[in-house]
């Protein structure tokens, strides 16, 4: 993927350009608004990693005046501003996704790879079958088969395997996870989500954890 | 201040109580004086004409009963008019003025009379009927007199008070001054008494204090947790870090300090945020919630973590329940509530959610079976940082609700704990959507 990162931190920049260069992805820097907002609208991305606060041209500025003139490149806002009412600002900016400093890396790749996929999935027909190794998910008829075995999932336990599936071999984060398939942004003090996912494994015979993959300290992949 | 304020209001009492006085005296005096001039003008043109006089006199008195005359001569026989006998009791009011009570068909009234005498030794006296400028005057000297008294009562309370409420203020700026210069935060302001309006400052300010000290209280607390709860991790990653120095790191070591870092950055986070909700700014954000919804989708979230604990839970929820507010926050609020009652409640047992409306509020219960809170920590457990002694050992930060008090609190919600028998009961009252 093609990805621009605005970012005015040195720091933060290199680190988040180091991480995606190793991770297979092209990137280019910018370090002010301006500078930004002119690669941004003469450069094809597949993302923008856009932070908040920057000089010259404020963040949400940009994301306004790249909407404004018909751009709809997935947008990552990156912010230290973490307020439930910062966050919603930032997504009716335009933003599709919002990420609060300090972030784990994995975190941020996971959230830019997912915005990358969503584009590219809006413009082809979107399947309505999901396939993953023994695994079918038939999103019309709501069947769930593996190995030719129906199995039957409660309906956010459908949601949740539906949003593993739709990111298929990509990692998916416990946040991501509680956002898109619960719909509330909120901090979950144990690991409700851990517990949701072997209980979909139990209920998919995964025992080995070969079908949903653990990635340590980060989230869940299916290959 | 308070002696200037009473002197300048005796003063001016002490002029108007005069002036009352002064000008119905005068006033009495010249009208009547006036109309027995005319009187003894138009006499003085009869000199000469004893009949003319008489004829006048005559005229005069039936046309008007105010006037009365009498006509003598020299040897003080009477020649004409009504006045006879000449009375004896007669007082001199003002110079040539005489006063006199003579009877009228309304029984004895006062006259006010000057005597002219001509050139050959007869006399006229004239009088006039001031039976109503006298009774006037009367009553405006009584009026005076009770205006004088009231004014002077009003000058000994307005002094008292001013000298009360004076001396008070000073005792008020003194303690005030006290606290500014020593920084002593537990002293009160004394309350005199429970009526007037400077005890209701008192308290209003003693309420003031109390609301400063508590969160005086509450930043020294909190930071001296910050640096007690946040100096261990934090000297555990470092000793965890040097520990590293000059040996080859595998992934599980780096996962484990990340696994740190993280926990530390969670504390600032979730303080972070309560500060934020807590200082007041209103969520934009806000719209209707339903609660019964909420409250079923945060069931429904922890519904699997229960389960490995084998507890039920138990959901009463089903009408719709609409308030106003932030649905993530109160998401949050549930959550943590939920997290807790799974957290310390035995295995087997059961948490209870119910929601209801009474009396024109939005209820939201939640019971579980654990050990509860015993009534002394009650009030405890919302501070930042506070932990049971039960809860020591399980894991947790002590913020979960400083988090629920502080969203409740945005929301004007209130929050109490009850006792459960066993087990704790939160109960939470909201306004519902208007």
């Amino acid at each position: 993927m093609k990805i621009l990162i605005i970012e005015d931190d040195e720091k933060i920049r290199t680190y988040i350009h180091k991480g995606l260069k190793e991770a297979g992805h092209t990137a280019d820097v910018a370090e002010d608004g301006e500078m930004g907002l002119h690669l941004a609208s003469t450069e094809k991305y597949d993302v923008l990693i856009i932070d908040r606060m920057l000089p010259k041209i404020d963040g949400l500025a940009i994301i306004k005046s790249l909407r404004g003139s018909g751009n709809l490149t997935a947008v990552l806002i990156l912010s230290s501003l973490g307020d439930v009412d910062d966050r919603v600002a930032g997504l009716r900016a335009g933003g599709d996704d919002y990420l609060v400093k300090p972030f784990a890396f994995i975190e941020l790749l996971a959230r830019v790879e997912a915005l990358g996929k969503r584009v590219s999935m809006s413009g082809a027909a979107q399947s309505t079958l999901l396939k993953a190794q023994d695994l079918e998910m038939d999103l019309l008829g709501r069947r769930v088969r593996r190995g030719g075995k129906v199995i039957e999932l409660q309906a956010r336990e459908f949601r949740l395997l539906e949003y593993l599936l739709k990111f298929k071999g990509q990692l998916v984060t416990r946040t991501m996870l509680l956002e898109g398939v619960w719909d509330y942004h909120f901090d979950p003090q144990t690991s409700v989500i851990d517990v949701h996912i072997s209980r979909l494994r139990k209920k998919l015979a995964d025992s080995e954890n070969t079908l949903i993959k653990t990635v340590r300290g980060a989230g869940y992949i299916i290959e | 201040m308070a002696l200037l304020f009473t002197v300048l209001l005796a003063v001016s009492a002490a002029i108007l109580g005069y002036f009352l006085m002064d000008f119905g005296r005068r006033d009495f005096l010249r009208e009547t004086e006036a109309a027995i001039d005319i009187e003894i003008s138009m006499i003085v043109g009869f000199e000469s004409a004893p009949d003319e006089l008489m004829s006048y006199v005559q005229r005069r008195e039936r046309s008007d009963y105010a006037v009365r005359f009498r006509y003598e001569n020299e040897a003080g026989k009477l020649i004409g008019g009504t006045i006879d006998p000449m009375p004896r009791d007669v007082q001199k009011v003002a110079e040539g003025i005489l006063r006199f009570d003579l009877d009228t068909l309304q029984g004895k009234q006062a006259f006010a009379a000057k005597i002219h005498t001509f050139d050959d030794g007869s006399r006229v006296v004239v009088a006039r009927n001031v039976h109503e400028l006298v009774a006037s005057y009367e009553r405006l000297k009584k009026l005076s007199g009770l205006i004088m008294a009231l004014m002077l009562a009003v000058v000994l309370v307005s002094f008292g008070i001013s000298y009360f409420v004076v001396s008070r203020i000073n005792r008020i700026g003194a303690i005030a001054q006290n606290i500014v210069e020593t920084g002593d935060l537990s002293q009160r302001l004394s309350i005199d008494s429970g009526w007037d309006d400077l005890s209701s400052l008192s308290l209003v300010l003693n309420s003031f204090l109390d609301k400063i000290e508590e969160l005086m209280n509450g930043v020294r607390e909190v930071s001296n947790n910050i640096a007690h709860d946040l100096r261990t991790p934090l000297s555990g990653l470092r000793s965890d870090i040097e520990s590293l120095k000059g040996r080859a790191v595998d992934d599980a070591q780096v996962d484990f300090l990340l696994a740190d870092a993280d926990r530390i950055l969670a504390v600032f986070h979730a303080l972070l945020r309560i500060t934020n909700i807590e200082k007041g700014k209103r969520s934009q954000f806000m719209g209707s919630v339903d609660l019964s919804k909420l409250v079923r989708d945060v069931v429904e979230l922890y519904e699997p973590l229960a389960e490995e604990k084998d507890i039920q839970f138990r959901v009463e929820a089903s009408s719709i329940l609409i308030v106003k507010g932030d649905s993530d926050l109160l998401f949050q609020l549930f959550a943590n509530i939920v997290d807790n009652a799974i957290k310390f409640s035995p295995s087997g047992s059961t948490i209870c959610l119910k929601t209801t409306e009474a009396r024109g509020r939005v209820l939201v219960i939640v019971e579980d079976q654990g050990p509860g809170i015993p009534d002394q920590e009650k009030a405890d457990v919302f501070k930042h940082f506070y932990r049971c002694e039960a809860s020591r050992t399980t894991p947790g930060n002590g913020l979960g609700l400083s988090l629920v008090r502080a969203v409740a609190e945005q929301h004007m919600a209130r929050l109490t704990l009850e006792d459960n028998h066993p087990g704790l009961r939160v109960r939470m009252e909201f306004q519902p959507y208007q």
